[in-house]
């Protein structure tokens, strides 16, 4: 799979570099990656405006099923006056993308959300005052709309694409520039059909679970009996009959397998004969209030509110 | 061992222990991800695939048992730019979440219509209850599955 298939297909896989690092598949996009903004104050670092006019949003939250590409596309759509279909949305990519943190907690659209509304408010106002230059008007007479800037009366415009010319764009962002009055939303708010559903109810949604690397083997933990386990030791002959190139990891107390393909390996998981000693780490089952009370945070310095008691507590 | 297998209309040809689930051999060795691993029990549905027009859990089905029969996976239904209608109802209730289950809500939507073209929601309810979707998708899925079973002008018109 090619990167830009990879992108379009609606993927927001957030390991895809990480596990693809060294692979030559990285070569193009380590050349644009170099050329790209990863500086959190400049617009190019959140956007791009394509020579074709398309625009490239890269976003370190990561959609995991609850709509955030759609919406975030959405904002800067809705922002930067271009249609909803002209963005394309880079999201967890962590050669291309600026660190946001965890997806969690419903951050995606409020903190992820209004940094990517400002840079394209920016990027906006840059290219009204580049259209401004370009056409010898005002940049009040100007307005934005369908990725391109017109007079007042229309009879003059100039594309996105055409001011860019498929460069950055090498403006700052402004933390205090102005958004759009919500009452003039026209994107913000419409229940636009989210982008990842074709693909993802036909089976050609990339999950993590698919990712097919050259040479790849498979592997398979032998978990321990119980917390704290001692491996004693470890009889490889016990998966010898299995075919696959069965190979017996061991560090200490960890202890997997890996084969040339699934099946082989979670067959030897199953089957490979282990000795370990199990410790009593865990708290008896009867006395177990008695013992999570024994933790410092179960004393705080106010008593405990009555729903939050124990029973009996 | 090597199966001659019938998947999605062509015959492929690959080398397994003839007890590897078939799962595996559609995912690792075909190339195939609309069926997904789940619980690997056989008991959350995310494995689906039709055999002979019947929904089996791949995860339990060994690729030896499949011998010549007709193997149907998502990807076999149809595309994003042809959907099937099962799969269209879905797009067009929007009834996806993270997508993980869904293929096996698919799947098992499709058979039922088949058996039942206009099920009652107990009855698609009842056909899904053993399809599990963690992130709570299912009043979508239901009305998904109704959507799919209201006649469409092709099916007037094809009598």
């Amino acid at each position: 799979m090619k990167r830009r298939d990879f992108l379009q297909t609606g993927s927001g896989l957030v390991v895809s570099f990480s596990l693809l690092g060294t692979s030559s598949m990285t070569g193009a996009q380590g050349t644009a990656a170099a050329a790209k903004s990863m500086v959190k104050d400049e617009v190019d670092a959140w956007l791009g405006i394509g020579a074709d006019g398309r625009v490239t949003v890269y976003s370190g939250k990561v959609d995991l099923g609850t709509g955030t590409r759609t919406a975030l596309a959405q904002l800067v759509a809705e922002e930067l006056d271009v249609d909803f279909g002209q963005i394309d949305m880079v999201m967890g990519d962590t050669l291309l993308t600026i660190d946001q943190g965890q997806t969690a907690g419903s951050l995606t659209i409020s903190n992820g959300g209004i940094t990517l509304r400002r840079a394209a408010a920016c990027a906006r106002q840059a290219l009204l005052a580049s259209a401004a230059l370009r056409l010898s008007v005002a940049a009040t007479e100007l307005n934005t709309a369908h990725g391109e800037v017109s007079t007042r009366d229309g009879a003059r415009k100039i594309s996105y694409a055409a001011l860019v010319e498929g460069k950055p764009l090498n403006i700052k962002l402004d933390p205090k520039v102005a958004l759009k009055n919500p009452a003039a939303h026209t994107v913000v708010g419409q229940s636009i059909p989210r982008v990842d559903i074709p693909a993802k109810v036909t089976g050609q949604f990339p999950y993590i679970h698919d990712f097919k690397l050259p040479g790849m083997l498979h592997a398979r933990v032998v978990r321990p009996p119980g917390l704290g386990a001692t491996l004693v030791s470890v009889d490889e002959s016990s998966v010898s009959a299995i075919a696959g190139g069965v190979r017996v990891v061991r560090k200490q107390d960890f202890l997997a397998v890996v084969c040339q393909s699934e099946w082989a390996a979670v067959k030897a998981a199953r089957t490979l004969q282990a000795q370990w000693i199990t410790a009593e780490t865990m708290p008896e089952q009867a006395r177990l209030y008695e013992y999570w009370r024994g933790f410092p945070s179960s004393r705080p310095a106010t008593p405990w509110p009555r729903w939050a008691r124990p029973p009996n507590g | 061992m090597e199966f001659k297998l019938n998947v999605n209309g062509k015959v492929s040809q690959t080398e397994a222990d003839s007890d590897t689930p078939l799962l595996y051999v559609l995912r690792d060795n075909l190339g195939l991800q609309g069926p997904k691993y789940g619980c690997g029990l056989g008991q959350c549905g995310a494995c689906t695939v039709l055999i002979n027009g019947e929904a089996v859990r791949s995860c339990v089905t060994p690729v030896g048992s499949v011998k010549s029969s007709n193997v149907v996976t998502l990807e076999g239904l149809g595309t994003p730019e042809q959907p099937h209608p099962v799969q269209q109802a879905f797009i067009d209730e929007q009834a996806v979440q993270c997508g993980y289950c869904i293929n096996g809500m698919v799947m098992t939507s499709v058979v039922l219509l088949r058996k039942t073209p206009r099920p009652s929601e107990a009855q698609i309810r009842q056909a899904l209850a053993n399809n599990l979707c963690r992130c709570g998708t299912h009043t979508r899925i239901v009305k998904a599955v109704q959507r799919a079973a209201e006649p469409r002008p092709t099916a007037l018109s094809g009598g």
